[in-house]
């Protein structure tokens, strides 16, 4: 339960300094929680499942789970 | 704006425009939306187009062309490279010109067209897809139509509201990055394709001229490979060893699934073109004119869907046998081509290169060339049984 709690905290995190909004995150989220509206990238934080998948291919690196 | 269309295009780009005029052009009500507020921009492309594949759906332009492709090199790390013929005259073109037209094509035959419009959810009746909600301008509208064209790109919504699995696998999923560059000196009629595994690992990288010292010098790796080193880093790192005193006159980043299309592109009043679709080709993930195709191809399909006054998944499925027929076995082939080249490490795939650049190429198919190069490296034969049959499915 401790370990669940600790796990559901980490959420990815958008540095909008660095994103170019290409949108290549919201095609490769499995349960589709990012949303691009042209110049803002948001995450769903209840239906994100932590699987990373955003965070290890973004091409620029935008994209971080924290903490 | 009407409250109710015949159809609705989501996204205007090649296969968007495409789809709305060869609606429009069929005499149905047609609304074209774009999320940008302007079409063509940002250009998220290599920009290279085949000449005879274009033909159909526009008049070759010199205002959109850029630069007029007779030569291909392929090239590794290494130093070595292989001019290869290409296999027909290529165009960088200016997408921002390019896509404009293309929409105005559209307009011209009757389609309504909205930018800054962006379709927020589908409203669907017992499963079938009866109409579109949409923000446009900052306000909120539902607009009712029979069928739903998904024309939304790679980061495609509308495919997925509406049933549909478009999430590729890691594996299959390009990422990558580009630079304008100017201030460079370029053969301007030679796209080059750089490959390597320390270079750009599980993708490649290229040069494509613009025009005088211009060129789209970009990559992309395998998903896969983009934890460690972004695809940004890459190129940078590539750009540093060819280009280093070039300018930045512009930067575009992306992501293009190398799958082949997907298997199911329709849904009840549903229908999925171009990068949504996945119809990229699965080696060079090139798809402005794949995206035109498909889109003609599920105009095809559409317009006798609505002759017949049936818009279900089973009356639309038309056009996914239409795309199996032209490009199933081709798609795959040249998806295995792309596993096989990214599991070769950079010494054999040095060999292969100057083992082919003694070949007289002018004269030969891509499958000659691979049976041609196989016989040199028996080692291959490990793949071979993929490799053969690829060869010879592209040499037919």
């Amino acid at each position: 339960m401790f370990l669940r709690q600790q796990v559901q905290e980490r959420q990815v995190v958008v540095d909008h300094n660095l994103c170019f909004f290409c949108g290549a995150c919201v095609a490769i989220c499995p349960p589709d929680s990012i949303f691009l509206d042209n110049t803002h990238l948001s995450i769903d934080d209840k239906t994100c499942t932590r699987c990373e998948r955003c965070v290890r291919m973004c091409p620029v690196h935008a994209l971080s789970m924290e903490p | 704006m009407l409250s109710h269309y015949d159809a609705v295009v989501v996204g205007a780009g090649p296969a968007g425009s495409v789809a709305a005029r060869k609606l429009a052009q069929h005499g149905l009500n047609v609304l074209l939306i774009e999320k940008r507020q302007e079409i063509g921009v940002p250009v998220r492309c290599a920009e290279a187009i085949g000449d005879e594949p274009t033909r159909p759906y526009i008049d070759i332009d010199p205002r959109w062309i850029n630069a007029t492709i007779t030569r291909y090199a392929i090239c590794n790390s290494a130093g070595d490279h292989v001019n290869v013929p290409p296999a027909g005259l290529t165009y960088v073109v200016d997408r921002k010109v390019f896509d404009w037209e293309l929409a105005h094509l559209a307009s011209k035959a009757g389609a309504h067209i909205r930018t800054r419009t962006s379709a927020t959810n589908l409203i669907r009746e017992n499963g079938q897809v009866t109409g579109v909600r949409i923000t446009s301008m900052g306000k909120e509208y539902a607009i009712q139509c029979r069928l739903v064209i998904a024309a939304d790109g790679t980061e495609s919504q509308v495919a997925r509201w509406g049933g549909l699995n478009t999430v590729p696998p890691m594996a299959d999923f390009y990422v990558g990055f580009q630079y304008l560059l100017g201030g460079i000196r370029v053969d301007p009629t030679r796209c080059e394709y750089h490959v390597g595994t320390a270079l750009a690992p599980g993708g490649y990288a290229w040069v494509f001229p613009k025009g005088d010292d211009t060129a789209n010098v970009g990559l992309v790796i395998s998903a896969n490979h983009a934890a460690e080193v972004s695809a940004q880093t890459y190129l940078d790192r590539f750009v540093a060893r060819l280009f280093p005193k070039a300018n930045i006159l512009g930067a575009v980043a992306g992501g293009i699934p190398a799958t082949g299309a997907l298997k199911k592109m329709v849904a009840d009043g549903l229908m999925v073109v171009g990068d949504a679709a996945h119809q990229a080709d699965p080696l060079t993930a090139g798809g402005i004119n794949l995206g035109m195709i498909g889109a003609d191809m599920a105009a095809q399909a559409a317009e006798k869907a609505f002759d017949a006054g049936d818009l279900s998944a089973q009356a639309l499925s038309e056009y996914e046998k239409l795309w199996r027929d032209r490009f199933g076995v081709q798609h795959r082939a040249l998806y295995q081509i792309r596993k096989i080249i990214a599991s070769m490490d950079d010494a054999l795939f040095g060999k292969l290169i100057r083992t082919a650049a003694q070949l007289p190429l002018q004269d030969m198919g891509l499958g000659e060339i691979l049976l041609a190069v196989l016989r040199h490296h028996p080692q291959l034969l490990l793949e071979s049984r993929k490799l053969i049959t690829t060869g010879l499915v592209i040499m037919k």
